[in-house]
């Protein structure tokens, strides 16, 4: 029995979702405020991931973050309770070391840490870039974990010099493109829509319309005194 | 504040040629943006669909719904289509009324969240049946929903009222539309993808179960020892669980898919305090109803049990918790204390003439027990529990003397067991004896019995 519920039983059983952040922070990312439009994006995304999640009893979802320059980190390294998540900015650092993101990733994909049930997990990639390091080996090592095989990837380029094919390999999957994102209004679109994958991993549509297959929706640029190129 | 596709201050107009302005954004989901908009008439929501979706089908499916002008106000129903005039903002959108506050989403029922504290066994039992009704009236205008699921109903934990949004995605039966729903709702032979297969009334009814089973037992009828030997849930996963291997909890005639009591005591503990009226409609609907579409059970059966289920409800008399009992079975033990439960004395009711006459069913008559207008009619077309005709209260100097109160319009006859009659007008009250007989007009009658 519920502590507050005059009800028998108690709140319905749920599986962890584990959501990854994979986050480009190269050198290229500080140029014309991009890493400032990211941590805004991610900011500002977070009330939409918390209704995402609240709209599946089923799921409790739990946020991580990498970023990589040179090397990579945990820039959040606690799997966090969503309604509990904040965000701190994020900062450039170099090159575009997207093979060591993918072995970290790939380390909390193994049972243990994962638990030995939940839903698929969600990765999540953000570049501007080439990646400067092996990014295959590191694309494999995510691919060789049981958890990382099953993820539900989306994955975002910024601006015209991101690897679109490299990005569309990450997504194992011929029929998803990457998102694209050439400023600011749809960056933070983008980041919205992708942050709301959780519900692709918790709850399909059967007909594909989850949010993964589909296309983001497109916030219009306004014009309001943004600039448009970057 | 959140990006939308549309700004505050920005104004749309309406088929009609009427200006609203946008306000502020109430969230996004699968296909569009919700927001607040000002009109003449007042608030509205307005639900604008992203660009790509805002196809010709869906506006036609639109179109049809809005022209059947309906107002039923169990339903968000689209009122009136919206463009915008300049045309900077392509697609189209729709208005429908503003959900009230009194309403809560079902999934955070589930999560049993403080603010839905106020739920009680009763108000899941409307709320059950509301359900139920409602959409029995959509099915009754040859209208499918094909997307029933826990983000479309909304709920008020203190009158079991419930509130249908989403009706965008409903068509007429026949009728070809994009989406076919959620998985874990989906009907077995739509997950397997079967050749004639079509989301439709015959799918939603199976739906309606899923969606049932959740809101009484906050557990999924199919996840049981066979989900928890999956370690990962995706969508081969679930395509097995829901469709090809498909297994009710309680099947009786297949074990595989039981609940675990260490890890799903919620269940558990929710279907032993279901009287077997409910439990055998969840077991005909999710094993013969599984494979069998036609055999699935029909609206009109939901609602009839649990008329009969909300009737008799009974108090626990060691520790005062509501207990669904079985109608005319014998008394349960309570679900919090495990004490027997006391029954209180029941009307038997018949209403209707001739060959319209209906079967006898039983109301307990526990303190402050009600009638309403729908117990009084052969066939009601919906349960209206403002509409009180008659209550069980206490004499006012005599304290433990009971009596029912004539709250309806007429006057009604009661005969007692010693044989005197006695008209009780409205507003008066007679006192509960062993075989009272009560005629109520109209064919209507009970009779009290111990």
């Amino acid at each position: 029995m519920s502590d507050t519920f005059d009800l028998p039983g108690g709140s319905m059983a749920s599986r962890p979702v584990h959501f990854i952040w994979l986050l480009d922070c190269s050198g290229s990312m500080g140029v014309n405020g991009k890493i400032a439009e990211l941590n805004f994006a991610i900011r500002e995304a977070v009330p939409e991931m918390q209704s995402a999640a609240r709209s599946n009893p089923g799921a409790t979802l739990l946020v991580r973050a990498v970023s990589f320059a040179s090397g990579a980190s945990w820039h959040i390294d606690e799997p966090t309770p969503v309604d509990q998540f904040t965000w701190e900015d994020l900062h450039t650092y170099g090159g575009t070391d997207m093979g060591a993101a993918f072995r970290l990733a790939a380390g909390a994909l193994q049972t243990p840490p994962m638990p030995q049930r939940a839903l698929p997990p969600v990765l999540a990639l953000v570049s501007d870039g080439q990646p400067t390091d092996d990014w295959r080996a590191g694309l494999r090592a995510v691919d060789d974990t049981p958890w990382g095989r099953r993820a539900v990837r989306v994955a975002l380029a910024i601006g015209d010099d991101a690897d679109k094919s490299m990005l569309k390999e990450f997504l194992a999957n011929p029929e998803l493109e990457p998102l694209q994102a050439k400023n600011p209004r749809q960056l933070a679109a983008a980041i919205r829509w992708m942050s709301t994958a959780v519900k692709a991993a918790s709850t399909p549509k059967a007909d594909g319309a989850g949010p993964v297959q589909a296309p983001p929706p497109v916030a219009l640029d306004k014009g309001e005194g943004e600039d448009p190129i970057w | 504040m959140v990006n939308g596709m549309l700004a505050p201050g920005q104004t749309l107009v309406t088929e009609e040629g009427e200006r609203v302005k946008v306000a502020e954004m109430f969230g996004s989901g699968g296909q569009g943006e919700v927001y607040r908009v000002h009109t003449r008439k007042g608030d509205r929501a307005l639900k604008w669909y992203y660009p790509q979706l805002a196809d010709a089908r869906q506006r036609q499916i639109l179109d049809g719904l809005i022209g059947c002008s309906w107002s039923d106000d169990r339903f968000l129903w689209p009122q009136t289509v919206v463009v915008d005039p300049d045309g900077r903002h392509p697609g189209f959108g729709y208005l429908m009324n503003v959900r009230p506050d009194r309403f809560h989403d079902l999934p955070a029922l589930f999560r049993r969240e403080p603010e839905l504290a106020a739920t009680t066994q009763r108000t899941l039992i409307m709320a059950a049946l509301h359900t139920v009704e409602a959409y029995r009236a959509l099915h009754g205008k040859g209208i499918a929903y094909r997307d029933i699921n826990w983000g479309n109903i909304f709920f008020d934990p203190r009158t079991g009222d419930v509130l249908v949004c989403d009706n965008d995605n409903a068509v007429f039966e026949g009728e070809d539309a994009g989406v076919t729903g959620t998985m874990d709702f989906m009907a077995p032979e739509l997950v397997r993808g079967d050749h004639g297969g079509r989301p439709g009334i015959q799918t939603d009814l199976h739906s309606l179960a899923v969606l049932l089973f959740l809101l009484l037992m906050n557990h999924h009828p199919l996840e049981g020892a066979l989900a928890l030997r999956i370690r990962c849930m995706d969508e081969k996963a679930r395509k097995k669980l829901y469709g090809t291997d498909p297994v009710f909890l309680y099947d009786p005639g297949d074990a595989r898919n039981r609940p675990v009591p260490e890890e799903q005591q919620t269940v558990v503990a929710t279907w032993n305090a279901l009287p077997p009226l409910l439990r055998d409609l969840f077991v005909q609907t999710f094993t013969d109803g599984l494979r069998h579409p036609a055999r699935r059970v029909r609206e009109g059966q939901w609602r009839d049990a649990l008329s009969e289920v909300l009737d008799t409800i009974c108090l626990c008399a060691s520790c005062g918790r509501q207990n669904l009992t079985e109608p005319e079975g014998p008394a349960p033990r309570c679900w919090g204390c495990g004490n027997r439960v006391d029954l209180p004395p029941r009307l038997q009711l018949t209403t209707g003439t001739a060959t319209s006459r209906s079967r006898p069913r039983s109301l307990r008559l526990g303190p402050q027990a009600r009638m309403y207008v729908h117990h009084l009619a052969v066939e009601a077309e919906r349960h209206d529990f403002t509409a009180v005709v008659a209550e069980v209260t206490e004499h006012p100097r005599q304290r433990g003397r009971f009596g029912i109160t004539n709250r309806s319009a007429d006057r009604w006859t009661a005969r007692r067991a010693d044989g005197s009659v006695h008209e009780v007008d409205p507003g008066r009250t007679v006192a509960l004896s062993t075989g009272l007989q009560l005629e109520f007009g109209g064919g209507a009658e009970a009779v009290v019995r111990d």
